[in-house]
C-alpha cells in the first residue's frame, strides 16, 4: 500500500450548491503533495471532509488503508490524520507550550483517575508530554516563546506554533491549509523549508492546500489542481505546470 | 369528558397561547435584528401588565393605562439596549446570555421595590360576562386577547415587508456588515428591535392580565414559554412563533385538564427540551440558528 | 514556578486558613455561615469547570445540588438508610441522572443549551414542589438526621465546619489537578477551539460530558452535605433563582480560575448577610454584579486579583 490517502468519488453538496462533484485523491506515502485551483474550486472544502469536519454527500475516504468515511473528525485525528485551519485556531486561553501539549492528546497515555490523584504514571507522562512538546517547538524555531500567552505572538509566529501543534501529534498525515496565508516572501520561504524539514526527520506524508505557487512548486512531490469541483489534473509539478488545461483555467479562456 | 370540557381547554389554550406566541414573537425580533436571545423578554411581558395595574391604580382610565403601559414598556426596551447592550455586542454568546439574564433580575428586582410582591388583577375589558357555546363559556377578555394578537401579528407583517424600517431590520439579520454598508444604521435597528419587542411583549401581558392576574415574577416562566413557542414554530420565523406559542398553550391546556393540573408547567418544558434535544429548527423551522 | 508548585502552596496556605478560621471569628454564628458558603463553593468550583474552563452553560445547576439534598434526605428520614449509604447513593444517582440527560443536552450550544438546562431545572423543581408523597412539598422535607461519617455523628457546628472544608479542599484539589492535565487542557481547547481540539483528537462530546457530570457530582455532594446539616429541604432553595445565584458567584470570581470560584461564592453568601437590612436590593446587586461584572470585569474577582498581582510584580521588579 502506497496510498496513505485514497479519497474516491468525494461529492458535497451545501443546499443548492455542489462543492465537490466526483473527485479522486491518491496521497502516497512520505510524499509532499499539494492542492491547488482558481478561488472556489472546493479545496478545502475536500480537506474538510479528508478530516471528517465537512459530511460528504457520496464517496469514500481511505486512511492508512482503512475506511474512515464514517468516523467522526475526532477519531481520524486520534488516528493520526492531523489538519491546521485557514483560519488560525489558536488557544487563546493557554500559553504556548500548552498549545502544542494539547498537540500530543492522542498519544498521552493516562486515565481520569491518574489526573485527579497524580499518580506515577500522570507525572511520568506528564514530563515525557512536556519535554516532547518542548521539542516540537524547538523544531520550528519558537523554544524560547513557549511560556508567552499564544494571542501575545504575532500572526506569523501563530502559523507557525500551529503547525508545532500539528506535528506534536506524531501524525502520520498532516492536512495544512493555506498554511502560508498571511505570510510575506521571506516567512513563505522559511514555511517551505519547514514543510520540507518535517517530512524529512518525521516521515510525515503532508497534504497542503495553497494559493502560492512558488511555495507548491518548490515543495511538493505531486500537485493536484481541481476546478469548479472537479478533478482537472493530477501530476509532477513541472507537468502539471505546463498542462494546458490547468493554465486555462488560472488564466481564463481569453484566447477563444 | 364532553364536548363541552374540551372546547373550554381549548378556549383557555389559545388564550394563554396567544401570549405566549407574543412573547415569543418578542424573542424572534431581537433574534432577527441582532442575533441575541433576550432573557429579559419575559420581564417586558410582566411589565406590561404591572404597569397597566399601577396607571389604573393611579386612577387613569383603563384604555389610556393600557397604551400608557405598552408605552412605558417600550422605553424600558430602549434603554435596555442602550445601556447594556450597545456596550457589549460583540461579546461572546455566553457572555450575551449572562447580560440579559443580568438584566432580566434587575428589572425584576426594581418591579418588586416598586410594586411589591402581590399579585395584582387588571379590571377586564368589557366587563366579565361569559360568553356561552356549546358547553362552553369564553370570557369576553378572551376575545380582546385573541383579537389584539391578530391584530399586532398582521401589523408586524406588514411592517416588515412593506416599510423601509421592517425590511433594514430583517436586512441586519442577515448580514450586519452588509446592511452597514447599504446605510442601514444597525445600531438603530438594534434599538428598534428591543422597542417593537417590549411593546409587543407589553400588550401581551397587559392583556392576559385581566385573566391571569399578575405579580413581578411572572415574567421568568412566561418567559422560557415564550422561548419555547419560538423553538417550537422555529426560531426565527415570527409566524412559527406565534403558531407556536398557540400550540403550546393549548397543548398545556389540555395536559393541565386531562393529565395533572400540578404538573403542566413541566409538561410545557418536556415538550420544549425534546423539542431541543430532537428537532431544534422547530416544526416550522427555517434551519438557522446555531450553525454547528 | 510551575503551576503544580503554586496550586500545592495555595491548597496549603488555605488549609491553614481554613483550619484557623473559626478561632480568629467573634461570633459562631460566622462559623455557620461559613458552612454554607463552603457548601456554595463546592457546587461553584465544580460549575467553575463547565462554564470558565469547558466554555458550556448551565441555568439549572441548582437541581443538581437538590437532587443530592433531596434523595439522600429522603433516603435517610423517611427509609431509615444510614446517612453514609443514602449520601453515596444521592450522589451516584444524581451523577447517572447528569449523565443521562447530558447527553442529549450538550449537543447544544449558546442559547439553545442555556435553555435546555433551565428547562431541566425548572422541571426538576415542579417536582420537588409536586411530589408531596416523598418531598413533602413546598413546605419541605423535615426530619433529616445529621450527618455521621463511619458511624460517628458530626454534631457540633465546628465539626461540621471542618468536614465541608475537608471536602472543599478535596473538591479545589481535585479540580486544580484537572486543570494541569491532559484533561484540563483539552477542556480548555475545546472553549475556544472546538475543531482544533478534534484536530488533535480531542473526542469533545465526550468531554464535554465529563466535566458536566463532575460538576453534577460535586453539586449533589454539596446536596448532601447540605440536607443532613439543616436537617430539612425545600423547593425554593433549589430553583431557578439559586441557579442564577450560583451563576453570579462564577461570573464574579472569574470565569476560569477555582480560587475565584471560592472567592465568589464566599463573599456572596457572606454579602446577604452584611446586606440584612437591604435584603429586597439583594436581587438588584445580584443583577448589577452580572452586568457590571460582564461588561467591564469579565475575568471577575480572580482576573482582577491577578492583574494586581502581575502589577505589583512588575513594580517590585523594578525596584
Amino acid at each position: 500500500m502506497t496510498s496513505l490517502l485514497e479519497m474516491r468519488g468525494v461529492t458535497v453538496r451545501f443546499g443548492g450548491v455542489v462543492a465537490l462533484s466526483g473527485v479522486d485523491l491518491d496521497v502516497d506515502l512520505g510524499s509532499i503533495t499539494s492542492i491547488i485551483g482558481p478561488n472556489g474550486a472546493g479545496k478545502t472544502t475536500l480537506l474538510g471532509v479528508a478530516s471528517g469536519m465537512v459530511q460528504a454527500t457520496a464517496g469514500t475516504v481511505a486512511f492508512a488503508g482503512r475506511d474512515v468515511s464514517a468516523a467522526p473528525a475526532h477519531a481520524r485525528g486520534a488516528a493520526g490524520m492531523v489538519r491546521t485551519f485557514q483560519n488560525l485556531e489558536v488557544f487563546s486561553n493557554m500559553t504556548v507550550l500548552e498549545n502544542v501539549m494539547t498537540g500530543c492528546h492522542r498519544h498521552v497515555d493516562y486515565g481520569v483517575v491518574d489526573c485527579l490523584v497524580r499518580t506515577g504514571r500522570f507525572r511520568r507522562e506528564e514530563r515525557r508530554c512536556r519535554a516532547h512538546a518542548l521539542r516540537r517547538l524547538d523544531f520550528v524555531g519558537l523554544a524560547d516563546k513557549a511560556g508567552s500567552p499564544a494571542s501575545d505572538l504575532p500572526y506569523g509566529l501563530q502559523r507557525r506554533m500551529e503547525i508545532a501543534r500539528a506535528i506534536a501529534a506524531d501524525p502520520a498525515l498532516l492536512l495544512l491549509d493555506e498554511p502560508a496565508a498571511g505570510l510575506n516572501t521571506r516567512e513563505t520561504q522559511a514555511l517551505g523549508e519547514l514543510i520540507t524539514a518535517i517530512r524529512e526527520s518525521q516521515g510525515v506524508t503532508i497534504v497542503l492546500v495553497e494559493h502560492d505557487m512558488d511555495l507548491v512548486m518548490r515543495i511538493s512531490d505531486a500537485v493536484m489542481v481541481l476546478k469548479e469541483g472537479r478533478n482537472l489534473a493530477m501530476g509532477p509539478p513541472e507537468a502539471v505546470q505546463k498542462d494546458p488545461e490547468v493554465i486555462k483555467a488560472y488564466l481564463g479562456e481569453d484566447e477563444d | 369528558m364532553d364536548l363541552g370540557s374540551l372546547l373550554q381547554y381549548l378556549i383557555t389554550g389559545v388564550t394563554v397561547g396567544a401570549t405566549y406566541g407574543l412573547t415569543g414573537l418578542g424573542f424572534t425580533i431581537i433574534f432577527n435584528t441582532t442575533g441575541i436571545i433576550n432573557f429579559a423578554q419575559g420581564e417586558f411581558v410582566m411589565l406590561g401588565g404591572m404597569l397597566g395595574v399601577a396607571a389604573y391604580a393611579a386612577g387613569v382610565p383603563l384604555p389610556l393605562a393600557v397604551l400608557l403601559a405598552v408605552a412605558a414598556a417600550t422605553l424600558a426596551g430602549a434603554l435596555m439596549e442602550r445601556t447594556f447592550i450597545r456596550p457589549v455586542a460583540s461579546a461572546s454568546p455566553v457572555n450575551l446570555i449572562i447580560i440579559t439574564i443580568g438584566a432580566s433580575i434587575l428589572i425584576r428586582g426594581v418591579a418588586m421595590l416598586a410594586f411589591g410582591k402581590d399579585t395584582f388583577a387588571l379590571p377586564h375589558f368589557s366587563g366579565m360576562e361569559p360568553i356561552r357555546f356549546l358547553g362552553a363559556a369564553m370570557l369576553p377578555q378572551s376575545l380582546w386577547v385573541l383579537g389584539v394578537t391578530l391584530l399586532l401579528l398582521l401589523a408586524l407583517k406588514s411592517f416588515f415587508s412593506s416599510t423601509m424600517w421592517g425590511r433594514g431590520m430583517l436586512a441586519c439579520s442577515y448580514d450586519p456588515k452588509a446592511a452597514a454598508l447599504m446605510g442601514i444604521n444597525v445600531s438603530r435597528m438594534a434599538m428598534a428591535s428591543f422597542m417593537i419587542s417590549a411593546a409587543v411583549g407589553a400588550a401581551g401581558g397587559v392583556i392576559l392580565a385581566p385573566i391571569t392576574l399578575t405579580a413581578y415574577d411572572v415574567g421568568i416562566l412566561l418567559g422560557l414559554k415564550g422561548f419555547a413557542a419560538c423553538i417550537l414554530g422555529g426560531l426565527g420565523n415570527p409566524f412559527g412563533a406565534a403558531a407556536g406559542g398557540i400550540i403550546l398553550g393549548v397543548l398545556e391546556s389540555f395536559g393541565a385538564g386531562l393529565l395533572s393540573s400540578a404538573y403542566k408547567d413541566a409538561i410545557t418544558f418536556v415538550i420544549l427540551l425534546l423539542l431541543l434535544f430532537v428537532r431544534p429548527t422547530g416544526l416550522f423551522g427555517k434551519g438557522s440558528g446555531e450553525r454547528v | 514556578m510551575s503551576p503544580s508548585r503554586r496550586n500545592l502552596l495555595g491548597l496549603g496556605a488555605w488549609t491553614l486558613l481554613m483550619a484557623l478560621a473559626p478561632f480568629l471569628l467573634t461570633n459562631d454564628y460566622y462559623v455557620s455561615t461559613l458552612i454554607i458558603g463552603f457548601f456554595n463553593a463546592i457546587i461553584v468550583v465544580g460549575l467553575n469547570l463547565l462554564i470558565g474552563y469547558a466554555g458550556q452553560i448551565s441555568l439549572g445547576h441548582g437541581a443538581f445540588y437538590g437532587l443530592g439534598a433531596y434523595v439522600s434526605g429522603i433516603l435517610a428520614a423517611t427509609y431509615g438508610l444510614p446517612v453514609e449509604a443514602a449520601g453515596l447513593i444521592a450522589i451516584v444517582l444524581t451523577g447517572l441522572i447528569a449523565w443521562g440527560i447530558g447527553i442529549p443536552t450538550l449537543k447544544l450550544s449558546g442559547h439553545y443549551l442555556a435553555m435546555a438546562t433551565l428547562g431541566f431545572g425548572v422541571i426538576v423543581s415542579i417536582v420537588f414542589n409536586e411530589a408531596v408523597a416523598f418531598t413533602g412539598g413546598p413546605s419541605g422535607l423535615t426530619g433529616i438526621p445529621r450527618l455521621a461519617l463511619f458511624g460517628t455523628t458530626v454534631e457540633s457546628d465546628l465539626s461540621y465546619y471542618y468536614v465541608t472544608g475537608a471536602a472543599l479542599t478535596l473538591v479545589m484539589a481535585l479540580s486544580l489537578n484537572l486543570i494541569q492535565s491532559r484533561l484540563g487542557r483539552a477542556l480548555r481547547a475545546l472553549h475556544t477551539s472546538e475543531r482544533a481540539a478534534e484536530a488533535v483528537g480531542v473526542d469533545i462530546a465526550r468531554y464535554k460530558l465529563f466535566v458536566f457530570v463532575l460538576s453534577a457530582v460535586f453539586a449533589a455532594l454539596a446536596g448532601v452535605l447540605y440536607a443532613h446539616y439543616l436537617g430539612f429541604a425545600a423547593p425554593s432553595s433549589f430553583g431557578f433563582k439559586f441557579s442564577v445565584t450560583l451563576l453570579v458567584m462564577v461570573v464574579l470570581g472569574g470565569m476560569a480560575s477555582v480560587w475565584g470560584a471560592v472567592a465568589g461564592a464566599l463573599f456572596l453568601t457572606a454579602l446577604p448577610e452584611f446586606l440584612r437590612a437591604f435584603e429586597d436590593i439583594e436581587t438588584l446587586v445580584f443583577g448589577g454584579i452580572l452586568i457590571l461584572g460582564m461588561m467591564f470585569l469579565p475575568s471577575g474577582l480572580a482576573g482582577g486579583a491577578s492583574r494586581i498581582a502581575k502589577a505589583v510584580a512588575v513594580r517590585l521588579r523594578r525596584d
